[in-house]
């Protein structure tokens, strides 16, 4: 054991060293080296910071907040938007139910159609690919338009109120099908599935045991665009759902802003209707601890996805 | 010939499954009242955010009505931001629904009643509105009439918006200013000069990015309407107008003195800046709540006589779908709403013993408002728990006037806006509608030239001698003439029909 446990640091080592020297080599000057740097923070920063003070802002005491306006340390602390969403807000963590809940089904049933689909374009031997290619291609070029969509959906589908309104019409995206069409093109050799098909696979056998393990980055890459696109999503909410009980958390937390901002910018028009109407809306704290709420599990999910999402940007990018 | 019937069989199943969804999706059941009555169902829009007990209180409603008029109701409500949006896409999708929400601010009553998306309702009023119609103020029917026609049912509140100046009390009480006695803009100079010397940390006049100077003029069309008091209808540009351009001047005057908040162009409302003065649009009792929303008391004073115009006028209105297939049911709908104590308060506060209780009236505030119309003998107080699972906006549903007052509002609160509707006189230009179709282009330009200029103006924080004569010649580059010419042309057919 101990043999082999000191072969292999010694392997460690060897390859540090290599490391260090491929470093020497393709070392960046100093001063360009802190300026990137300084850069890099600088956006970073950029993208932190307010985040932070997100954070802050919740976790600030309401009357502070309207005495002494926004600061980075606040005047007194306070976890009442927290406390108000546990014990007042059954809508809120109703909510984050939905939106989990269509992120999660969205994203398999979305993965499931786009990779069988664009599986099939990327296979030469299909016959109707170039027709269900230009199926694809259309739709990404023209749109029927946001009454046309509402027609269809509410009309013919009768998904008004239902929960699949939030799910079906994200699961499919033309941008999508193309790019892990392409991806599966060039990093699944048809010898593979040859050799699959000579041993006797059948065409779902294949898909699931051979093409998918193989084409994981791809897969989590989509993966990744159709969790965001779902957990971001409130359009499809403000159109066809009416039934308080299915909001997403995103459109809640749109209607809560747009309500204030439509409020503010009609004062003059509504007078004191739109200050008595405004005094029933969530106070600024509690906006912004759904805010917080709303982006922490998406945080956790980056790194996960992370691991594949480097990898499948970069294959396909060295042609044989 | 295996793809062929594998082909048919999935034709024949999708087939199935989309007749079985037409099917249930269309399969109606009528239930009965204890009248023997069918019951229809009713779908109204409303603007407002949704609460948690609507439901409770819808099912109470239902329980009501069912059997009062055989009705059962649906209600959708909208958010603020989202409303205009949606009830377009509702509209012109012919989407079913039977009432909704409308006024001149939001879910436009002009322009959906002039494309025929609401139902004329004159025929109706006649007959299952009846009642309503000669309880509401006949000045909001006039109101609500586009092109001779009526299509929304108003909801009786305050006629006109009255603009006044909201002083803090602190200030008023400790230099005893005679608030009451201040109503114009020039009025307000000594007293804001006493606090600018006397208190460095008040802002003597705050204003913000909404603000417009007091206007003397019926804006139909800003920035071009009729002047209050202007009997010979003459359309005018209200920056072209004496009484307008001595304002601005004031508005500068003060501003260089340092009596109004620096970033008054652009700021919006801050709460937390001490002010002496602001200007704020109020109705009878507005100081409550200004008072409540600012965390201080303050009180008001008028700033000019309320004019009644059209856009104030429409300022909460109910119209019916023009495809709705129970139109009277609708009508009968609003009718009781409007005329039954019960309902339009379950409708308002909750359900009594849940979401309010009854407390009784002083004897001698009872005394006081002896004789007076609209007077109930207790007044509602709110359950301080359950108050927030149920709180809308009031003037959505219907009338206000035969709703209950609450315990920290006066018992003859709607004697009180009863006789404000009484005093405020109409404006020449009310009950003219300007039909903009043939200068539209026209219009939409004024939007960014008033937005450029319109908040630095009225602040005073640029100089008008030098800034209003570009604003003027940027208006006139839109075309503000064709305007003007165009709406004395609309003014001068309206007038000689009248």
């Amino acid at each position: 054991m101990s043999v082999f446990n000191r072969k292999e640091r010694a392997e460690e080592k060897k390859l540090q060293k290599l490391e260090e020297q491929q470093c020497e080599y393709n070392k960046i000057k100093k001063p360009t080296n802190v300026l990137f740097n300084i850069i890099l923070t600088i956006l970073s920063l950029l993208s932190v910071v307010p985040f932070i003070f997100v954070i802050i802002i919740s976790l600030t005491d309401e009357n502070s907040l309207a005495m002494n306006g926004y600061r980075f340390i606040p005047e007194k602390w306070s976890l009442y938007a927290y406390e108000y969403i546990i014990s007042a807000g059954e809508n809120i963590i109703r909510s984050y139910g939905v939106t989990i809940l269509v992120t999660v089904v969205g994203t398999v049933i979305g993965l499931l159609l786009t990779g069988t689909y664009a599986y099939a374009l990327s296979r030469k031997t299909y016959a109707f690919r170039s027709f269900f290619t230009k199926v694809i291609t259309i739709p990404m070029l023209f749109s029927g338009g946001m009454i046309a969509n509402y027609l269809i959906i509410t009309k013919v589908l009768m998904l008004k109120n239902s929960i699949w309104a939030l799910i079906l019409p994200m699961c499919m995206n033309s941008f999508n099908i193309i790019v892990l069409r392409t991806f599966f093109k060039t990093s699944i050799p048809d010898s593979v599935v040859e050799s699959a098909k000579i041993d006797g696979a059948s065409e779902w056998r294949l898909f699931f045991k051979i093409v998918i393990p193989m084409a994981m980055p791809g897969l989590a890459t989509i993966g990744l665009f159709l969790t965001l696109g779902y957990w971001n999503d409130w359009f499809n909410a403000m159109m066809y759902m009416d039934d308080k009980n299915w909001i997403p958390l995103q459109y809640l937390l749109i209607q809560i802003e747009s309500s204030i901002d439509w409020l503010a910018s009609n004062k003059a028009m509504m007078g004191v209707d739109g200050i008595q109407a405004a005094a029933n809306l969530p106070k600024e704290t509690i906006k912004m601890a759904i805010v917080v709420i709303s982006t922490l599990p998406i945080i956790f999910a980056y790194p996960f996805f992370q691991r594949y999402f480097v990898n499948g940007l970069t294959i396909g990018a060295v042609k044989e | 010939m295996k793809l062929k019937t594998l082909k048919r069989t999935l034709a024949a199943g999708l087939a199935l499954t989309m007749t079985a969804g037409i099917l249930t999706g269309c399969g109606s059941k009528t239930e009965k009242n204890k009248n023997g009555e069918d019951i229809v169902e009713l779908t109204w829009y409303q603007v407002g955010d949704a609460q948690s007990d609507d439901e409770k209180v819808l099912a109470e409603v239902n329980k009501y009505i069912e059997d009062k008029i055989g009705v059962k109701l649906n209600i959708v409500k909208v958010g603020w931001g989202d409303y205009n949006q949606k009830m377009q896409v509702v509209i012109n999708t012919g989407d079913e629904w039977d009432m909704c929400f409308t006024c001149s601010w939001a879910n436009d009553y002009l322009q959906n009643a002039q494309k025929g998306a609401f139902l004329e309702l004159d025929d109706y009023l006649k007959e299952e509105g009846k009642e309503m119609y000669d309880a509401i103020d006949s000045r909001f029917w006039e109101a609500a009439k586009v092109g001779g026609k009526t299509y929304g049912i108003p909801s009786e509140k305050e006629i006109g918006s009255c603009p006044m100046w909201v002083f803090t009390k602190e200030y008023v009480d400790k230099y005893n200013i005679p608030y009451q006695d201040i109503h114009s803009l020039e009025d307000l100079e000594p007293y804001l000069k006493l606090i600018k010397e006397n208190e460095p940390d008040v802002v003597p006049m705050y204003l913000t990015k909404d603000y417009s100077a007091p206007t003397y003029m019926d804006k139909i069309q800003d920035p071009i309407g009729i002047e209050y008091g202007d009997d010979t209808l003459t359309v005018k540009n209200v920056f072209e107008t004496e009484k307008m351009q001595s304002t601005l001047k004031t508005m500068r005057k003060y501003y260089e003195a340092g009596y109004i908040n620096k970033d008054a162009a652009t700021a919006s409302d801050d709460k937390s800046v001490k002010r002496f003065v602001t200007k704020g649009d109020g109705q009878p009792y507005a100081e409550l709540i200004w008072a409540k929303d600012l965390g201080y008391e303050v009180v008001a004073s008028e700033i000019m006589e309320t004019k009644v115009t059209n856009a104030s006028a429409r300022g909460a209105l109910t119209a019916i779908n023009k495809n709705s297939k129970h139109p009277e049911k609708a009508v009968e709908l609003i009718n009781l709403i409007n005329t039954d104590d019960y309902l339009r308060n379950l409708l308002n506060y909750g359900i009594e013993g849940v979401h309010w209780d009854k407390v009784d009236v002083s004897a001698e505030e009872a005394a006081a408002a002896e004789g007076k119309p609209y007077v109930k003998d207790f007044k509602v107080k709110l359950n301080e728990e359950t108050k927030k699972d149920y709180s809308v906006p009031y003037w959505v549903q219907g009338g206000l006037f035969n709703t209950y007052v609450l315990d920290n509002e006066p018992i003859d609160k709607w004697a009180t806006f009863k006789e404000f509707n009484d005093a405020s006189e109409a404006a020449p230009s009310f009950g003219f509608d300007f039909n903009l179709e043939p200068v539209s282009t026209q219009v939409a330009g004024f939007r960014n030239v008033l937005d450029e200029f319109g908040s630095s103006l009225y602040t005073g924080s640029v100089d008008p001698d030098e800034y209003l004569p570009q604003l003027l010649k940027k208006l006139e580059a839109t075309g503000v003439q064709d305007v003007i010419d165009e709406m004395q042309k609309q003014i001068d057919e309206w007038k000689a029909e009248k």
